[in-house]
C-alpha cells in the first residue's frame, strides 16, 4: 500500500504512472522531462499496482500518482480499478490523477460515463488527450509538471488540497445538458 | 514462338536486373553483352529493350526453350517470392552414396517427362547456392499460342530427401510425382504439409528442423568456443528495441520484463525467426468448460479453423509474447512451429488420434 507521507521528503520530486502496455507511459515521461521544470524530476512507470515488494526500499516517496486509461482498450480501465484499491486514500486529496487517452477514436470499450463516476467518486481530476499524438502529449505533460509542482509542497500560493477545489464535478456538467 | 516466351520472361523483371540477369545467363556471349550495353536501347522504354534483346536471340543457332527456361529460372531466382511454393519428402530411396551429377539429372528429366507429357515439353536446369533449381516446361499439343502457367518450378537440395514445387494442375500431379520418383529413384513422394513464400525460411525449417528456436545459436555460431577461457568476450546480438536510458525515469516492472524476455529467447532463441506467412490449425477438441455446460455435447469434438497470417507469423507471435499481449508461458502448440516443420497443424484430442491412426 503506497501511502504519500510514509517516507521522508527528498529533494528530488517523483511521480508514478500507471497505465496498462503499451499505452504511453514511456514517451510521455521523456516528454516531461523535456518540459521546462525548475525542480528535480524523477519519473516511475508500472503496469499495475501494488507495486512489486523487492525494491520498496530503495523507492523514494511518490508525490503524485498518474493513472493512465486508453478507452479504446477493456483491460486499461479494469486495471486502474484495480490498482486503486492498492493506493492509500490521501492521494485523493490533490495528488493523484486520470490521463485518459483516445478520446477521439469512435471505438470505444469504456463509456465515459464509467470514467466520471469514477472521477466523482474520488473527486480525481481528469485529463484528456491523446498520448500518441506529440502535440496532445506535450500539452499533457507540461500540465502534469505543474500540477506536480504544486501537489509536492513546492508552490507557495497553495499545496495539494487546493487542487480538490479545482476539480470538475462531472454530475454537475451532465444536469447542464439536460436544462438545455 | 520462343521469342515470345522470352520476352515474357524479362518483362516481368525489373529494368535495372535486366542486365545482371543476361550477364548470368550463359546463352549470351560477351560480345552480345556489350553490344547492347552500348546501344541506344537500353536507356529507352522497356519494351524496345526487351524486343531487342529478342532479336539478339532470335538469330543465335541454338535459341531454343530450354535456354529461354534458364533464363526464366535466373529471373525466378531475383523474387522466389512470385510463387507459393510447397515442400515434398522423397522416402525410400534407393540410391546410396552415388555422386550428384546436374547434366545427369536433366537428362534423365528428359527422358522420363517425354514418356509421359508431350515430347516437346523441355526441362531447364540451373545451379544455385547449392541447389539445382529445375524448370520443367509442359507443352500442350493443341494450342500454338502462349499460354500461362504450364511449367512447374522445382528446387532441390542433392543428397536431401527435401523437394520444393510450386503450384500446378491436379490433372498433372499424378505424372508429375511418377517422373520425379523415376528420375530420383525412389518410391514414395511424401507431402510435407509446409508451404510458403520465402524459400530460404521454408528450407531452413526442413533441413534443419533440430537446430531452431534457441539452438540456432548453434548454427550461426554464437556460442563461444572456449567457455573456460577469458579471452573472448560473449558477443550478443544487439537489442532491436533499446528504449532511452534516462536516469529519471525508472520502470516498476523491470524484473517482470527481463523474465518474461528470459522465457522467450529459451523458446525462441535471439536470432531472427524464419518467415512463413501464413500457420493454420485445424481443432478437433471436445468442448471441456466445467462452468457453462450447456453450451454443446462434451462427447462430440467440435471443428474449427484458426489461421494465423502475416509477413512473418513465427516473428509476431514472439512479438506477442514480448508486449506482454500473450500469457507466458506460451501453448506448446505455438512454440514447437519452428520444430515440427509445419505450417498446418491438426489439433485433436489424443484418444481421437489414436483412433483415426488405428483405423488407417
Amino acid at each position: 500500500m503506497i501511502h504519500p507521507f510514509n517516507k521522508k521528503p527528498e529533494k528530488k520530486t517523483a511521480i508514478l504512472i500507471v497505465g496498462s502496455e503499451g499505452v504511453g507511459k514511456h514517451a510521455l515521461a521523456l516528454d516531461m522531462l523535456k518540459t521546462e521544470h525548475p525542480f528535480e524530476l524523477n519519473i516511475r512507470t508500472a503496469g499495475c499496482l501494488p507495486l512489486p515488494a523487492e525494491k520498496a526500499a530503495d523507492r523514494p516517496r511518490l508525490d503524485f500518482i498518474c493513472f493512465v486509461i486508453d478507452i479504446t482498450k477493456p483491460d486499461s480501465f479494469k486495471i486502474v480499478k484495480e490498482s486503486l484499491q492498492h493506493m492509500d486514500i490521501s492521494y485523493c486529496l490533490g495528488k493523484a490523477c486520470l490521463v485518459v487517452s483516445k478520446v477521439k477514436n469512435s471505438h470505444r470499450s469504456t463509456p465515459l460515463e464509467s470514467i466520471h463516476d469514477l472521477a466523482n467518486r474520488l473527486s480525481l481530476q481528469v485529463v484528456f488527450g491523446d498520448l500518441e499524438d506529440e502535440t496532445e502529449r506535450l500539452h499533457v505533460a507540461r500540465r502534469l509538471v505543474s500540477t506536480l509542482h504544486l501537489s509536492a509542497g513546492l508552490q507557495c500560493s497553495g499545496s495539494a488540497p487546493t487542487l480538490v477545489n479545482c476539480v470538475i464535478d462531472f454530475a454537475v456538467q451532465t444536469d447542464i445538458h439536460t436544462a438545455e | 514462338m520462343e521469342a515470345d516466351f522470352l520476352k515474357r520472361y524479362i518483362g516481368k523483371c525489373k529494368t535495372s536486373d535486366i542486365l545482371s540477369v543476361l550477364k548470368k545467363w550463359s546463352f549470351l556471349s560477351s560480345s552480345d553483352i556489350s553490344h547492347l550495353e552500348s546501344s541506344e536501347t537500353i536507356k529507352g522504354p522497356k519494351r524496345n529493350l526487351v524486343g531487342f534483346i529478342a532479336d539478339i536471340c532470335s538469330k543465335r543457332d541454338n535459341f531454343n526453350i530450354e535456354a529461354v527456361g534458364e533464363l526464366d529460372l535466373l529471373c525466378l531466382q531475383i523474387k522466389p517470392s512470385k510463387c507459393i511454393w510447397s515442400c515434398y519428402q522423397l522416402e525410400e530411396s534407393n540410391d546410396e552414396d552415388e555422386a550428384f551429377d546436374p547434366i545427369q539429372l536433366k537428362q534423365k528429366l528428359r527422358k522420363h517427362l517425354g514418356l509421359y507429357f508431350d515430347p516437346r515439353s523441355s526441362v531447364s536446369t540451373i545451379l544455385h547456392n547449392g541447389a539445382v533449381w529445375m524448370k520443367l516446361f509442359i507443352s500442350q499439343p493443341r494450342n500454338q499460342k502462349y499460354q500461362a502457367p504450364r511449367s512447374v518450378y522445382l528446387i532441390h537440395y542433392p543428397h536431401t530427401p527435401l523437394i520444393l514445387m510450386t503450384g500446378h494442375r491436379a490433372s498433372i500431379r499424378e505424372f508429375l510425382f511418377q517422373v520425379l520418383l523415376n528420375c530420383f529413384n525412389c518410391k514414395k513422394l511424401s507431402e510435407m504439409k509446409l508451404t510458403g513464400r520465402h524459400v530460404d525460411s521454408l528450407v531452413e525449417l526442413a533441413l534443419n528442423r533440430w537446430c531452431q528456436g534457441d539452438f540456432s545459436k548453434f548454427r550461426y555460431e554464437q556460442v563461444q568456443r572456449r567457455p573456460l577461457s577469458e579471452i573472448l568476450p560473449r558477443k550478443r546480438k544487439v537489442d532491436e528495441s533499446e528504449e532511452e536510458l534516462d536516469p529519471n525515469i525508472t520502470c516498476e516492472n523491470e524484473g517482470m520484463k527481463k523474465r518474461r524476455k528470459e522465457m522467450l529467447d529459451k523458446v525462441f532463441g535471439t536470432n531472427t525467426q524464419p518467415v512463413l506467412e501464413k500457420v493454420d490449425f485445424k481443432v478437433q477438441v471436445r468442448f471441456k468448460d466445467t462452468k457453462n455446460l450447456g453450451i454443446a455435447d462434451p462427447d462430440v469434438p467440435i471443428t474449427c479453423q484458426v489461421k494465423f497470417e502475416g509477413p512473418s507469423v513465427i516473428e509476431g507471435i514472439c512479438n506477442l509474447g514480448r508486449c506482454g499481449m500473450a500469457k507466458l508461458p506460451l501453448p506448446p502448440h505455438l512454440t514447437r512451429i519452428t520444430s515440427l516443420a509445419k505450417n498446418h497443424f491438426v489439433l485433436a484430442d489424443k484418444g481421437e488420434l489414436d483412433s483415426k491412426r488405428k483405423n488407417n
